[in-house]
């Protein structure tokens, strides 16, 4: 009898792993923010079909998905809140308020989301557990890009309106440098050893690279297309190549990390503005808000291999993977 | 008014209005002020209003500016007076013609008779339209203008019209320069400078000045209270006199 129970307690336990892992898997589901559609389309990585569309609110624009993948986040701007969703179930589970006009957020690898609010002029710390807010960090008019170190010791804020990069501590939430950047500053992100965050400028038309210890431009290039209005910036698996999107140029540009040297330029679909890079690396997705479409890039050839149709002008993108 | 410069609180940067305080320029001039001043501290830098009196004892002419929304020969004579300050127009002058050239006046809006021009072009293409071109409207949304109409109203508790963007702009400009030079007067002095500025006029591309000094920027096509197109630089570049005095003057220096 002691053993029986000794079996079934254990066959419980695995059941129950099992379920936890197969719960939690990684789905390779891709999630699109559509800005005018206040919804998020849900497509299938594999398929390259939309499985669902879920309605989030007036304005959804960035989205990013829990560090154990038991989460998607996506900031619904005039709602002024954070929906939740469950990647499996497909659908909104609950919602927490998180300050005026919420644009762009990353996660930390604890679970806490760093929020830009556009119309306050700060990023504001959310814990998405319970929704409590856990920190302001005061910063320059109209912030947006939100990038966090892989080592998870800083968070990098652009304000678009004030042209600078804010470089801030974790946890202190301490300003470590302002840089000045290129006009209208959108995007970052940092390099996978951390000490290195890149950033885009609209207006300038400019890429900019940045010591973050020293919080030095070390370089920055113009992409010398008076249509590239650079947005969302990403940096490939082995950190050897920059991926941007154009915004009007309707164009991704892939830059050489060392030197910002133009590599190749792809062309997508019009008014190219979010982009996410599969964990592999070898797929990247963009979302062209004009088109209504997400581009999808083999990384290794360069070029595009789908493109799907996903609601009004998608603005987002993130990969559960 | 005690004037210092470089002091531990940061380096102070000075704006001389020149003009009625009861415009919407001085509202924009505030503005444009307060929003700098939101970006000095972050670089400790602090923006002061003075008035011509304090300019005598201001001894860091290199970060000081004057912005003028008075007539085109009071510009001439604040420019002669001044000549190493950069004044900034922020009304427009009739024409281009009627402009004095002077080094150092940045013209923000374009001469009432670019923007007839613009107006009468956009007319003939649209026989039953009754549009008019402006440099602004507080319903503008696009490239983030929307949210500086929401801060201005909220401030100013009112639109923002064309002479309050004109002021804003004015200021902002200023401000994006001193956040990269310690001298930014100076360097809107300097031609080369000046053309290849990239300033975010929150109009969706990067604004520079022309040879005639002129900040070079789409503008809105407004109809019944509605904005109806935007005129591109490109296509108001073609309206332009090819023989105005300062162009002539330009190209002779």
């Amino acid at each position: 009898m002691q053993i029986n129970k000794k079996i079934s307690r254990q066959l419980q336990l695995l059941v129950l792993v099992f379920l936890y892992n197969n719960a939690f898997a990684d789905t390779g589901r891709v999630f699109v923010t559509n800005e005018r559609g206040d919804s998020v389309s849900v497509l299938d990585g594999n398929t390259n079909q939309v499985i669902s569309t879920i309605a989030v609110g007036k304005r959804p624009r960035g989205v990013g998905i829990s560090p154990d993948g038991t989460e998607v986040y996506v900031a619904v701007s005039i709602d002024n809140l954070i929906a939740v969703i469950d990647p499996i179930k497909l659908e909104v589970i609950r919602t927490f308020s998180c300050g005026d006009d919420p644009e762009a957020f990353a996660v930390h690898p604890n679970g806490n989301i760093y929020i830009s609010n556009e119309e306050d002029a700060i990023a504001s710390v959310y814990d998405p557990s319970n929704g409590k807010l856990i920190d302001t960090i005061e910063v320059g008019l109209e912030p947006e890009g939100v990038a966090i170190s892989p080592d998870g010791t800083k968070v990098a804020v652009t304000s678009e309106s004030t042209n600078l990069l804010h470089i801030i501590e974790i946890p202190s939430h301490n300003i470590l440098h302002n840089v000045v950047v290129g006009a209208r500053p959108r995007s970052a992100a940092f390099s996978s050893d951390s000490k290195t965050v890149y950033v885009t400028s609209e207006i300038s038309g400019e890429i900019i690279k940045i010591n973050v210890d020293s919080g030095e431009i070390s370089q920055k290039v113009s992409l010398g297309d008076a249509r590239a209005k650079p947005k969302d910036i990403l940096v490939n698996k082995d950190g050897s190549k920059l991926y941007v999107a154009g915004g009007r140029s309707n164009k991704i540009f892939v830059l050489d990390e060392k030197e910002l040297k133009i590599l190749n330029s792809i062309s997508v679909g019009k008014r190219v503005w979010g982009l996410a890079l599969s964990k592999d690396g070898t797929v990247l997705y963009t979302t062209d808000g004009v088109d209504h479409q997400v581009s999808v890039i083999d990384t290794t050839l360069e070029e595009v291999s789908a493109t799907i149709p996903v609601g009004k002008f998608p603005w987002g993108v993130a990969i559960h993977d | 008014m005690v004037l210092t410069t470089g002091t531990a609180l940061g380096k102070e940067l000075h704006i001389v209005f020149d003009g009625s305080k009861e415009t919407d320029a001085w509202l924009g001039l505030q503005q444009g002020i307060e929003e700098a001043n939101t970006q000095g501290k972050f670089l400790n830098l602090k923006y002061i209003i003075a008035n011509f009196n304090d300019l005598a004892s201001i001894q860091d002419k290199a970060s000081t500016i004057i912005v003028s929304a008075r007539s085109a020969l009071r510009n001439s004579e604040l420019a002669t007076k001044y000549p190493n300050i950069p004044v900034f127009a922020v009304l427009p002058s009739s024409s281009a013609q009627s402009r004095p050239c002077a080094k150092n006046i940045l013209y923000i809006s374009p001469s009432s008779q670019i923007m007839n021009k613009v107006t009468t072009l956009w007319r003939a293409e649209h026989p039953n339209g009754n549009g008019r071109a402006q440099l602004w409207h507080y319903t503008f949304r696009k490239y983030a203008a929307a949210q500086l109409n929401k801060r201005f109203k909220k401030t100013a508790e009112k639109p923002m019209s064309d002479d309050s963007w004109s002021a804003w702009a004015a200021v902002k400009l200023f401000s994006d320069v001193a956040a990269k030079n310690a001298n930014p007067s100076t360097q809107l002095l300097n031609p080369k400078e000046t053309s290849t500025l990239a300033f975010d006029g929150q109009k969706g591309v990067d604004l520079n000045f022309n040879s005639e000094l002129e900040l070079l920027q789409p503008l809105l096509i407004v109809d019944n209270g509605i904005i109806v197109s935007e005129i591109s630089i490109e296509k108001i570049n073609t309206l332009r006199d090819a023989n105005s005095n300062c162009r002539t003057l330009a190209a002779k220096n």
